[in-house]
């Protein structure tokens, strides 16, 4: 008999108490039919107080800085109310701390409680694993009494727990019901377990313990029984790390953020103007950045991430994937390909307007989902709009031109929403590019796609739900997506949706009433929506309406920005009770879970307000917590292995650090002005991010070929960034604002003059600032540590020019001779060719030493 | 397991993660250091279930192949393989150093799953894959320790993987410190200063990593320090490159070169190599067959440049898929998911020329006696039923993986075989 009730060295205090208080549906009395399934038969049945001290490794220690040594400020209950309401303010992790009863007496450690025996044991081995695949809302059991809910619904254990407290009276054929139907006895879903097995066992414990529960495991004196009481000590009670995490200030958070929804950085009035107004003044400019269009490239970005759409936005490959019999002019910009006699262009021309019109044909349905962003709608918009975004060289392409539409038909920057004649719109599910992403064959039946809507756009993985081993007797069946279980566990939520898209082809064409579906076994629908034939033309549009109104819409999008925006995957339940780590990775799981359940719901009640969402996320600790209140009590053996879900520390993507690069010298990382960027092309996939193609999910870890790209983006930046900068006039500058690139030579001693170094320090904060966002005084330990650099550096170029074997000339790829855009030379004065004191070549050291920096590179 | 988790684990067993190593030190020259010289693990993944009944477990006949009557399965010693494509060529040349397993029950139809319990012996998400242990074991260090081409390459955050891009991108990064990366003599910054910019830099990660008390942070910051210790080191790959990088269209065999450069220049300790498009549930014969050939003619290819590196002696090449195909044809002339699927393990570190496992007239799992190794009946007493588990067990010993690392993922296996 599988029995957990004792264990020793575990302690565990009860929820059931709030179980017992969670109002559950459950069916009404009497049976209901489960698929195939026969009748049952109804028998009798503290909180820690944070410290003086805020812990931060926001910034290195600058006494003198205010508000602190690195502007971090703990939570401020009396500020403004920023955003949606945060849930991280007062509720708990759902499960129980380890309590300490006090006067010595302790909890049982050989008890184990009813709520800690299903979360620990019976969800996670049996139930989750096993059944939930078909006992959910959508699965093929949802008729079924027996309907449980996903780890990701706030209370699924005390909602599931009391789900089958409902059925354990029941009996079918003599036996427990809940034993019965898993071991094959009238169960639509045959065998999934024998008699006697670890789940059988698992099973007859719970309903043990339905029988004679074990609410809450009491006190006991002397816990192990041998005279001695237990001497380990007793973590904190701390109801929340949450509340004792210090955020990085609201100029600090603008800083970020800017840099993370626009690439470039807040200019002074901005900064002022947060510093001075604080959280309130923080969200009125989250909001204006918002506003940007720089926010909208951004948004474009982390959709392609989804959709992965840009793969085609090569040459003409977009234009190539619309099909001749219904776009017959799609190439009508090629005289080589439509005929001489339609256009007078030149070669230029055309190719320009190919570049353009693929460009935009490619990007289709990311333009339509900036748009909807850009003209504050709701976002659902962007799966039931009922037009397409294009430019006009693309609305060409598709027929789909307007006289008078676009004031500047030449601008391929002006979209504009246009309807494809001959095509149904259900926002970028028909959009041609998506369907091409995601194709259909003859015998997938649109599977695929179906797949990537519940994926996309419902956060539900739909292999997931049949990640239980396969019984290959179970699978020997005739149409065994039918009529096997183990294939129809997925088939069933699937299909259906694979169905409402049968009247597009695999390369997209729209052929209503040419079924390109086969599979009566599953018609057309969503969840326990049947699609009904009426609506066979317009099966998309019927779908969207029902995707969008499911709560997962949601969830799918805040998934999406919350990774986007810090950088991290939204934590999964975790799935091995034997882990040691299993308890503490549930606590983490459900912790966040609730967080993002509510910002899920509020974005629901905020009419789906992308913009709210971000700013909502933004003001979170998962992106602004820089260090807790609190001391000792928070060091990883007790309770702070919990900060590890909160905060940022990733490396920037390469888009991201290719724009940070541009916002912060002014120049992008390139051979030559009119190249390609090295982190948006050859380095795009060695420093971790993704072609759309082949390679689609993001490396999030730091390597040694990311190093070595590092190290060669700061070189080759400093190499062009400092003399270019030193060659603006001071006003105009952007890194050397204090210093002159001439006045740094050195004493017989190696010193700098007072003057000159105090003039070196004052550049050395703003750089510091600059490029790493720290703020800093000019006699901080690490400006001293950065002016050591500089004046080694100095010192080693002196030398080598009073020996001669240092040249006083620049490379002439690092020389300022000419303005790095127009190629316009600069008067004599401006340019920085030679540098005879090496300064120039020592400013480029710490230039190079600030971009391979931690904070440069990483968020 | 997370990578922190796995800091405290180094810790006890003596590992350094996130600090500097005494073989791959930052400041050591590319001579200096020491390169890894011990076994090199490759994966090579056929991405979306293979047939196994056209490869190593030939099943002949209209029915099951179409292609080929059962008379006609040729063999290589022990080896019995199906008489199409590559795999003459393939099996003929390699039988002495091949072990092949059978029937191999992947528990799933599921193409995650597949992928993740064929590669890792695991189930649940996130486990790390064996290319990923063994790095994490011999080199965690290394500037490039797991080379990824692709397939299921999670790590659990045991240790960085490497995507290269190609060789142009590696030939760029390879030398950081120069103007132009074919002349030595033109540098960004001298070599003195360029190694004060990184002293200080790594006195500055030491200083920001002391004040960090948020763990994200603490991570970042160690995997930068670990990412700089072989700045100069990843020049050697560059010497290492073949002049030309493949460009036949198999996409093996570029990934191939890359693998066995960095093999050769001690910098890597494992690689995965990926070829998908094996999820052929329609007109199966005329798909499938074609990629099945640049599978085996990409590792004939990897094996030869092992050789040409002379780094064979070294090599432990293991080949799986997500799962199998079913034994018939669907209605499209396809063929959809089948858990049962065979693994082969090449190397000459291994004794080769073996079957191991079967499967029987259904294409269903024999079973195994542990002791005989030879393939019984289902419910023969004592014998065992193969899983990915069974064979990952098995690996993980032969590439050296430590019983205090392998505690990061158990597979706990309740009956293990010896099968290598």
């Amino acid at each position: 008999m599988h029995d957990t009730r004792s264990r020793s060295g575990t302690r565990r205090a009860s929820l059931l108490a709030a179980l017992l208080t969670v109002a559950v549906p459950v069916a009404a009395a009497g049976c209901q039919g489960v698929i195939g399934d026969g009748p049952v038969e109804q028998v009798e049945g503290g909180e820690h107080p944070p410290g003086p001290d805020a812990i931060s490794d926001a910034d290195i220690y600058e006494p003198d800085a205010t508000p602190g040594p690195d502007g971090s400020v703990p939570p401020d209950p009396t500020a403004p109310h920023v955003g949606i309401d945060h849930p991280w303010v007062n509720d708990d992790l759902g499960l129980p701390w380890p309590t300490e009863t006090g006067g010595g007496e302790q909890v049982d450690p050989d008890c184990v409680d009813d709520i800690t025996f299903f979360a620990e044991t019976a969800w996670p081995t049996v139930f989750a694993s096993q059944c939930l695949g078909c006992h959910n809302a959508d699965g093929i059991a949802a008729s079924s009494r027996h309907v449980l809910v996903d780890a990701y619904q706030e209370d699924h254990l005390q909602t599931n727990l009391a789900v089958l407290a409902s059925l354990a009276p029941l009996e079918l054929d003599g036996q427990p019901l809940l034993l019965a139907k898993p071991t094959g006895v009238q169960h639509a879903g045959g065998k999934i377990f024998d008699p006697g097995s670890d789940s059988y066992q698992i099973l007859e414990e719970l309903l043990a313990r339905f029988e004679s529960p074990t609410l809450q495991c009491e006190t006991v004196e002397d816990p192990g029984g041998d005279g001695d009481p237990d001497p380990t000590p007793q973590p904190p009670t701390v109801a929340r790390v949450a509340d004792h995490l210090t955020l990085m200030s609201p100029a600090d958070t603008l800083r970020v953020a800017t840099l993370s929804l626009t690439g470039r950085l807040p200019d002074e009035s901005e900064t002022a103007a947060v510093e001075a107004g604080g959280e309130a003044a923080l969200q009125t400019a989250l909001r204006a950045l918002l506003e940007e269009e720089a926010f909208y490239g951004r948004v474009k970005e982390i959709y392609n991430d989804l959709l992965l759409t840009n793969l085609y936005d090569v040459d003409d490959n977009a234009i190539e994937l619309l099909d001749l019999r219904d776009f017959p002019n799609r190439f009508w910009f090629d005289l080589r390909r439509v005929g001489s006699g339609q256009t007078n262009a030149t070669q230029a021309e055309m190719d320009a307007a190919m570049i353009h019109g693929n460009h935009s044909v490619a990007t289709e349905p990311l333009e339509l989902i900036a748009h909807v962003v850009r003209e504050n709608r709701p976002l659902t918009e962007i799966l039931t709009a009922d037009y397409a975004v294009m430019n006009a060289f693309a609305a060409r392409s598709y027929d789909a031109y307007v006289d008078g539409l676009w004031t500047d038909p030449a601008d391929p920057e002006e979209h504009h929403e246009v309807r494809i004649p001959g095509r149904e719109h259900a926002g970028v599910l028909s959009s041609i590019m998506f369907l091409n992403r995601f194709p259909n064959t003859n015998t997938n039946l649109n599977r695929h796609r179906a797949r990537m809507v519940f994926h996309k756009f419902l956060a539900t993985d739909i292999l997931a739900i049949a990640e239980r081993p396969i019984d290959l007797d179970s699978v020997l069946v005739d149409d065994p997506t039918a009529n096997a279980p183990a294939c129809t566990v997925c088939h069933s939520v699937m299909d259906p949706v694979a169905a409402t898209f049968r009247s597009w082809t695999g390369n997209g064409r729209y052929i209503p009433g040419a079924s390109h579906w086969s599979n009566a076994a599953f018609p057309p629908g969503f969840g326990s929506d049947l699609m009904p034939p009426d609506e066979v033309h317009n099966s998309l549009r019927w779908l969207v309406v029902r995707l969008v109104a499911d709560p997962r819409f949601a969830t799918a999008t805040v998934n999406l920005w919350f990774e986007s925006l810090t950088g991290y995957k939204p934590l999964l339940p975790p799935q091995d009770p034997s882990d040691p780590e299993y308890a503490r990775e549930l606590q983490l799981f459900q912790a966040q879970n609730a967080d993002l359940q509510a910002l899920a719901n509020d974005f629901i009640a905020s009419n789906y307000d992308l913009k709210a969402l971000i700013e909502a996320i933004i003001l979170s600790p998962y992106f602004r917590a820089n260090g807790v209140s609190g001391g000792d009590a928070f060091d990883d053996s007790q309770v702070g292995w919990q900060l590890q879900i909160y905060g940022l520390g990733r490396p920037l993507t390469p888009v991201q650090l290719h724009r940070k690069i541009v916002g912060t010298l002014g120049y992008p990382y390139r051979s030559n002005a009119s190249s390609r960027d090295y982190l948006t092309g050859i380095f795009r996939v060695p420093y971790g991010g993704i072609n759309s193609d082949d390679v689609i999910d993001r490396m999030r870890d730091f390597n040694g070929m990311m190093g070595n790209i590092a190290l060669r983006m700061a070189n080759h930046m400093a190499c062009i960034a400092v003399p270019q900068d030193f060659a603006q006039p001071t006003s105009q500058r952007l890194l050397f604002p204090v210093v002159e690139r001439t006045a740094a030579t050195l004493s017989v001693s190696g010193e700098l003059e007072p003057a000159t170094e105090a003039a070196v320090r004052d550049n050395l904060v703003h750089l510091h600032s600059w490029l790493l966002g720290e703020h800093l005084t000019p006699g901080a330990p690490e400006i001293d540590a950065t002016l050591s650099l500089f004046i080694s550096t100095l010192a080693e170029g002196q030398a080598a020019l009073a020996n001669g074997t240092a040249n006083t000339s620049l490379d002439a790829a690092c020389r300022a001779s000419s303005n790095y855009w127009s190629g316009v030379t600069y008067d004599a004065s401006s340019q920085v060719v030679d540098d005879p004191n090496y300064a120039v070549r020592a400013w480029m050291a710490v230039v190079s030493y600030m971009l391979m920096d931690y904070r440069f590179l990483h968020q | 397991m997370q990578r922190r988790e796995f800091i405290k684990l180094c810790g006890a067993i003596g590992l350094a993660v996130g600090a500097p190593s005494l073989s791959w030190e930052r400041g050591v020259s590319a001579t200096e250091a020491t390169p890894y010289t011990g076994t090199f693990l490759v994966s090579v993944d056929a991405g979306g279930g293979w047939d196994t009944t056209m490869l190593c477990d030939p099943r002949g006949g209209a029915m099951v192949n179409g292609m080929f009557p059962e008379s006609a399965i040729e063999t290589a010693g022990a080896i019995r393989y199906a008489p199409i494509g590559y795999n003459a060529a393939f099996f003929q040349k390699h039988a002495s150093r091949l072990t092949v397993i059978n029937g191999i029950d992947t528990g799933t139809n599921n193409h995650d799953v597949g992928k993740r319990v064929s590669w890792s012996g695991l189930t649940r998400a996130g486990a790390p894959c064996i290319s990923a242990l063994a790095a994490a074991q011999h080199a965690p260090d290394a500037p490039m320790a797991f080379v990824s081409g692709g397939g299921y390459d999670n790590t659990d955050g045991l240790v960085a993987r490497t995507r290269t891009g190609g060789a142009t991108a590696l030939v760029s990064v390879a030398y950081p410190n120069r103007l132009d990366v074919n002349n030595a003599q033109r540098l960004y910054h001298t070599e003195p200063t360029l190694t004060r910019i990184l002293d200080a830099q790594s006195q500055r990660l030491d200083r920001l990593s002391t004040s960090a008390t948020m763990p994200r942070r603490a991570e970042g910051m160690g995997e930068l320090q670990t990412a700089r210790l072989g700045t100069k080191i990843m020049a050697r790959l560059t010497q290492h490159l073949p002049a030309e990088i493949d460009t036949s269209g198999n996409r093996l065999r570029a990934q191939a070169q890359v693998a066995m450069a960095a093999c050769k220049a001690g910098i890597a300790a494992s690689a995965n190599l990926s070829l998908t498009g094996f999820d052929t549930h329609a007109n199966h014969d005329a798909r499938h067959v074609p990629l099945l050939t640049q599978l085996l003619e990409g590792v004939d290819f990897l094996y030869d440049e092992a050789v040409r590196q002379g780094v064979a002696d070294r090599l432990l090449v293991v080949m799986a898929s997500d799962f199998g195909r079913t034994p018939g044809y669907n209605a499209g002339g396809g063929k959809d998911h089948w858990p049962i699927s065979s693994m082969m393990v090449l190397s000459e570190l291994l004794p080769g020329g073996r079957v191991i496992g079967a499967t029987d007239g259904s294409l269903d799992a024999m079973h195994v006696d542990p002791s005989t190794l030879a393939a019984v009946p289902s419910g023969t007493a004592g014998s065992v039923r193969l899983t990915p588990a069974h064979v990952h067990e098995e690996l993980r010993r032969v590439a050296g993986v430590s019983a205090s690392l392998a505690a990061a993922a158990p597979l706990n296996v309740a009956d293990p075989v010896t099968l290598l």
